[in-house]
């Protein structure tokens, strides 16, 4: 890589790793995993990073660079998937609405998810792509990505800790 | 009361705040950078190195620099030095270059799957693969391969896919090539890939055919280049690794593939509703078959997923042949062919029908459904 390529590598990485941080923390659910998923996803881009024409396009690169890492090191782990239901470092929780018990109970409905479902559900609410935009990053249909994202909400629905919580209305098949 | 998606929303960017970003998110990557290529480097000469360590010192080769071909007259070679088997600059199919890249891409099933998937269209045919390395960020695995046996010999390049391997160059092999050179699509933007001798010093592109630079090579011998719109002008040359170093090959970039399949997609040919009533499936499986019997064709309709694979199997006792879409294929008695590309790529959402001898010109029939 040339010397002007690395500085616009290096701008890009310096301008994007806060918001992919905070992808790669939704995706794995530990700070330490999200820190290496992120790690993985720049060795990647930056050995690709001379064949990427299209600058416009590197966002829509990178986010599917880090799910395929993510679906990666998943596979390699073989072991059942779970994440701690409260993250056992980083400061405490900044959010102190009266909400915040209902996301912490959503956090922990959302570990227990399997990770296709997580994934769809943090590129769709979290990362707010369009069903193409999601059906691109995850390399797969925009039917699979409808049908994974209504699992998932279905999941959410009928977890035990949520069915009856009256804060939430959630009408039967109400579909996003 | 909130809705869900609206909860969930809220949630999700409230957790993400706890995130502190590192100070330093540079930190590593170059490291780690060169300590993954340097990885695959180690892996890939350690399967070649005992063929690498063997090669003769070949002389300077003439070339003949032709723009209109792809291939580049070189003498033969001197005689190797006693012991040491001869590298040629040019390929050949008996006795093909020594595998280069990753040797993890032939691993988990991989090798075995691409030579029957091309044994299936291609029979009597042999793969040996040449270079294999991973694409990002598709995360698939790729893989360059001279072929013999058959009709004669071929090379091209195969990748895995969620319906198995995927051919994506696939040519007859022109006796004295001396590199192998392929347009394929890519995830941004189409890319050349150059596979050439592992003897080979450099490998150079010229945009518009005036300027050449260098390219990097994960492995001697091999080099990738993005391709622009048009490359009508542009070039690719191979120098060996002699000193001085002579050209071995000279010529022009091949055009970047079109975007979507570069095959003609058959519009629907079936009934508007499947003669059987109904159609089995879809199923989950990577490959659908439909068995060809002497009365009637299991399962008479069968519904498919676009990327899954067709597999013909043949219980007839004479040899027949069937046209789905706009291929035409030979499927001999007994024997299983195998269409190695996603339906999707040849087919287009509906009723098809595969047209045979054996049921009045008629046959089973393929509903393919895009959003299943």
């Amino acid at each position: 890589m040339d010397l002007e390529a690395r500085v616009l590598f290096g701008s890009y990485v310096a301008a994007r790793s806060p918001a992919l941080l905070r992808t790669a923390y939704l995706l794995t659910g530990g700070h330490a995993e999200a820190e290496d998923l992120l790690q993985t996803t720049w060795i990647r881009t930056y050995l690709a990073w001379d064949r990427i024409r299209d600058r416009g396009a590197v966002d829509g690169y990178v986010r599917r660079v880090m799910v395929n890492a993510s679906t990666s090191s998943w596979r390699r782990r073989r072991i059942q998937e779970s994440m701690c239901a409260i993250v056992p470092e980083g400061p405490p929780s900044r959010d102190r609405t009266a909400d915040s018990d209902l996301h912490d109970v959503l956090w922990s409905a959302l570990a227990r998810m399997p990770r296709r479902q997580r994934t769809a559900l943090v590129l769709r609410f979290y990362e707010d792509l369009t069903e193409a935009e999601t059906a691109h990053v995850m390399a797969v249909s925009i039917g699979t990505v409808k049908s994974t994202t209504s699992r998932a909400l279905a999941l959410l629905r009928q977890d035990p800790s949520l069915r009856d919580d009256p804060r939430l209305s959630l009408p039967d098949g109400a579909l996003t | 009361m909130t809705d869900l998606d609206e909860v969930l929303r809220s949630a999700l960017h409230a957790r993400a705040l706890h995130i502190d970003p590192s100070p330093d998110p540079l930190r590593g990557v170059d490291r780690g950078a060169r300590r993954r290529r340097r990885t695959r480097l180690i892996a890939s000469t350690t399967a070649g190195a005992c063929t690498l360590a063997g090669a003769a010192l070949l002389a300077p080769a003439l070339v003949a620099l032709n723009h209109s071909q792809r291939t580049a007259v070189v003498p033969a070679a001197r005689p190797p030095a006693a012991g040491r088997p001869p590298t040629s600059a040019q390929l050949d199919p008996g006795h093909p270059w020594p595998y280069r890249g990753d040797p993890a891409v032939l691993s988990h099933g991989n090798l075995p799957t691409f030579r029957r998937d091309w044994e299936a269209t291609h029979p009597g045919s042999t793969l040996t693969p040449l270079f294999g390395y991973l694409y990002e960020p598709s995360h698939r695995d790729e893989v360059v391969f001279v072929a013999t046996g058959g009709p004669g010999p071929r090379w091209g390049v195969v990748t895995t896919s969620e319906a198995g391997s995927l051919f994506l160059h696939d040519q007859p092999l022109t006796a004295a090539t001396s590199a192998l050179l392929a347009a394929l699509p890519g995830d941004e933007v189409s890319r050349l890939i150059i596979v050439a001798a592992p003897s080979t010093g450099q490998i150079s592109y010229a945009p518009v055919g005036v300027t050449f630079h260098p390219l990097s090579s994960p492995v001697p011998g091999v080099a990738f280049t993005a391709l622009g719109r048009d490359t009508a002008h542009d070039a690719v040359r191979v120098r060996n690794n002699a000193t001085p170093p002579a050209t071995v090959f000279q010529g022009p970039a091949p055009d970047a593939p079109p975007r979507g399949t570069p095959h003609a997609i058959a519009p629907p040919d079936g009934p508007a509703t499947p003669t059987a009533g109904i159609c089995a499936g879809p199923t989950t499986a990577t490959t659908v078959t439909i068995v060809l019997n002497t009365d009637t064709p299991n399962p008479r309709c069968a519904h498919l997923r676009p990327m899954q694979r067709l597999a013909i199997r043949s219980q007839l006792s004479h040899a027949t042949t069937i046209t789905v879409g706009h291929r035409t294929l030979s499927v001999p008695a007994g024997r299983t062919i195998q269409i190695p590309d996603a339906v999707s790529s040849y087919l287009a959402p509906g009723h098809h029908t595969i047209h045979s001898p054996s049921y009045n010109r008629s046959g089973p029939e393929i509903l393919l459904d895009p959003n299943r």
